[in-house]
């Protein structure tokens, strides 16, 4: 039998990880140990159900029997108007002519009954918000509340994880707890404090977040809000807002990648910052394969296969090279030397190297038809030092079916279509520089072609250009709207 | 710790079901209030997932508000709750089997462990749980409360009582046997609890 500490541990769930595999294999030798677990665990359950904090579960299960008290007596008045079940056979008689205005009279006021029925249930709905997803969600108050659950307006407080709930509105909300907050109204929410990020479908315009000390008002985007109780800042990642201080209440317009702290009546503007946020895009990642060029071991003459990886001047060098060293695995890509060929831009004299890898996105063809769908794109770069500085950076270009063909899509693809992100590295061979592009896909995109390059100004020799420049570590990862269900 | 079940100056259960019957959502209210810290334990016994029970004890309820207009008013309230839990219960055992493909060894043996106890007839078990609550020494009810009622930590628990970590945790555990070894015994004797 185990000691009563190792079975108080293992209860306590502080038992490390190595010996709890150890003491559940004992225990199901054990019938005594397994039924002492098994009974432990009732009893504390148990206690805490009869003990723990009831009211807020109370106020949650009487909206809910209020909720249904409305539909039933919706479904009364329904039957009423337009006729339920008969108790007797109709006999064929007629209306006096006389009664006509009265049974007139009556059906006008049944009608405006009902209408005044489904008016106070639109304007007044008892469930506001539905739950969508729960990840490792602790709720205070004894509330369990899982996917497909609803809420009402009470104020509720996630204690840990995150919840995702779409508004009624149909604007999707991730909380991320500790978090306290009510929903005001069907596309109202109310922080009291914690962090909250939305996801707003042209639906749902005008969803509104309000803290302590401030409100947000969208206009059709995603963004986020985060507030102590004291201070706030609402950050946009797509479209705009309007956002003002509860003590100034005059509203300021800010827009995708701005971010603003408020303050009393201060507003200050600060760095947008969206991974602070929980996601309200559903991510898929892993779409690139061998980002980090470890199984790719030379590259093919073909121009147009899907998921491998295609160059021109570049190779993969296994090990540390001229100082630089991979930034993941054993492996990287390096850029080389070549002949001088024009930019995109048509400038002569630059000495571009290139790999780029195309990436079929026709699974997700019915979210990328809403036009709703990004993708970011994402790599490291390096170069050593005491060498003319290349600018590198990666690209992303949204393909059409049309364009499957098409030699060079950077230069015949409309701008919308592409995104770049990049510049010179620093000359500290030891830090790896990442540049990360976003782009919002077309709704006619059918698949991108990544490509990671580097490009060097030159007037000397070509032979002299790119002559240490180094990338590695690309990924790709698209983000997929939550469609109202 | 909640009032014993029908010991309030409240309404009688019957009273309340009839207001309820005749269209008085709010009456239903006095009743959630009384039965809900016994219901919740009743679940918990039997499915020991606190979040999962608190949902069963949501859905019970409104449950039986949904079918309020079944009640008989001459039979107790209670068994009727315990009976629809009891059958919740069991279908959330059922789909938790199958939604979990991959559970260990150790967590199927527990599920199997659950869904015997779920099987067995709907008892009083929570009830001589409160019994038997009220039974404990004043100096282990107070840390049953400090621990359950409002919720604090076993370290917040050690530092107020000035002992180890250890002494906190192994005696929550002898008072959960204790309590344990009580109500089967309540069980034996054959007693119906109120």
């Amino acid at each position: 039998m185990q000691s009563e500490e190792t079975l108080t541990a293992y209860l306590e769930g502080i038992l490390p990880k190595e010996e709890c595999a150890a003491f559940e294999e004992s225990a199901l030798k054990d019938g005594n140990l397994f039924g002492e677990i098994v009974h432990q665990r009732r009893m504390e359950a148990a206690m805490r159900g009869l003990l723990g904090e009831s009211q807020r579960m109370e106020a949650a299960i009487m909206a809910s029997v209020r909720g249904v008290s409305d539909e039933t007596a919706a479904a009364r008045v329904m039957t009423a108007a337009v006729g339920g079940p008969t108790a007797h056979p109709a006999r064929a008689w007629r209306l006096p002519a006389l009664l006509y205005p009265a049974l007139l009279a009556a059906l006008v006021m049944i009608g405006c009954f009902i209408a005044a029925t489904f008016w106070w249930k639109e304007s007044h709905p008892q469930f506001l918000a539905t739950v969508r997803e729960v990840h490792h969600a602790r709720w205070s108050g004894g509330l369990a509340l899982r996917p497909g659950a609803r809420l009402g307006s009470e104020q509720t407080t996630l204690d840990a994880g995150t919840v995702e709930l779409e508004m009624q509105s149909g604007a999707i909300v991730a909380l991320e707890g500790p978090a306290t907050f009510a929903l005001r109204d069907r596309n109202h929410l109310a922080l009291s404090s914690g962090k909250v990020a939305a996801f707003v479908p042209p639906s749902a315009k005008g969803f509104t977040v309000s803290t302590p000390t401030s409100r947000v008002v969208d206009l059709g985007t995603r963004f986020g809000v985060l507030t102590d109780g004291l201070v706030s800042e609402s950050h946009v990642f797509a479209g705009s807002i309007e956002v003002a201080a509860i003590s100034a209440p005059q509203p300021v317009r800010i827009t995708a990648g701005s971010a603003m702290r408020i303050e009393g009546a201060v507003l200050q503007p600060i760095p947008v910052n969206e991974d602070a946020f929980p996601p309200t895009l559903r991510r898929v990642e892993g779409l690139l394969r061998d980002g980090s060029f470890e199984k790719t071991k030379s590259f093919p003459a073909t121009t147009s296969a899907h998921g491998e990886w295609l160059a021109a001047r570049s190779e993969i060098v296994h090990g540390s090279t001229r100082s630089v060293r991979p930034n993941h695995g054993g492996s990287m890509l390096q850029f080389m030397s070549g002949a001088s060929s024009p930019s995109d831009s048509g400038e002569s004299g630059t000495v571009e190297a290139a790999a780029w890898q195309f990436v079929s996105l026709k699974q997700w063809q019915a979210e990328i038809a809403t036009g709703q769908v990004e993708i970011v794109v994402s790599a490291r770069f390096n170069q050593v030092a005491d060498e003319p500085h290349a600018a590198m950076g990666i690209s992303v270009a949204a393909l059409r079916a049309e364009d499957a063909n098409q030699p060079n899509p950077w230069t015949t693809l409309p701008p919308e279509r592409k995104a770049f992100a990049g510049g010179e590295c620093d000359a500290e061979p030891r830090t790896w520089e990442m540049r990360r592009a976003r782009l919002k896909l077309p709704p006619d995109t059918i698949a991108v072609v990544v490509q990671l390059r580097a490009g060097i100004a030159t007037h000397e020799s070509v032979a002299r250009a790119l002559p240490g420049q180094f990338a590695d570590s690309a990924s790709v990862t698209l983000l997929l709207p939550h469609l109202p269900r | 710790m909640p009032p014993l079940p029908d010991s309030s100056d409240d309404p009688p259960d019957k009273a309340l079901l009839a207001r309820v019957q005749a269209g008085d959502v709010e009456a239903f209210g006095p009743l959630v209030k009384r039965h809900l810290p016994s219901l919740r334990a009743f679940v918990a016994l039997r499915l020991p997932v606190t979040p999962l029970a608190d949902e069963i004890a949501h859905e019970t309820l409104v449950f039986a508000f949904r079918n309020i207009g079944r009640v008989d008013l001459a039979q107790p309230f209670r068994p009727w709750l315990r009976a629809i839990a009891a059958n919740l219960v069991l279908h959330e055992l059922r789909r938790y089997g199958r939604e979990q493909a991959k559970l260990s060894r150790f967590a199927e043996a527990e599920l199997q462990a659950w869904s015997t106890e779920a099987a067995r007839p709907a008892s009083d078990e929570s009830i001589h749980l409160e019994q038997c609550l009220r039974s404990l020494p004043e100096n282990l009810r107070r840390l049953v409360q400090e621990r359950y009622e409002q919720e604090q930590s076993t370290a917040e628990i050690a530092n107020r009582w000035g002992r180890t970590l250890e002494w906190v945790r192994v005696t929550l555990f002898r008072v959960r046997r204790q309590l344990r070894e009580c109500v089967e015994l309540k069980m034996a004797e054959g007693g119906y609890a109120k």
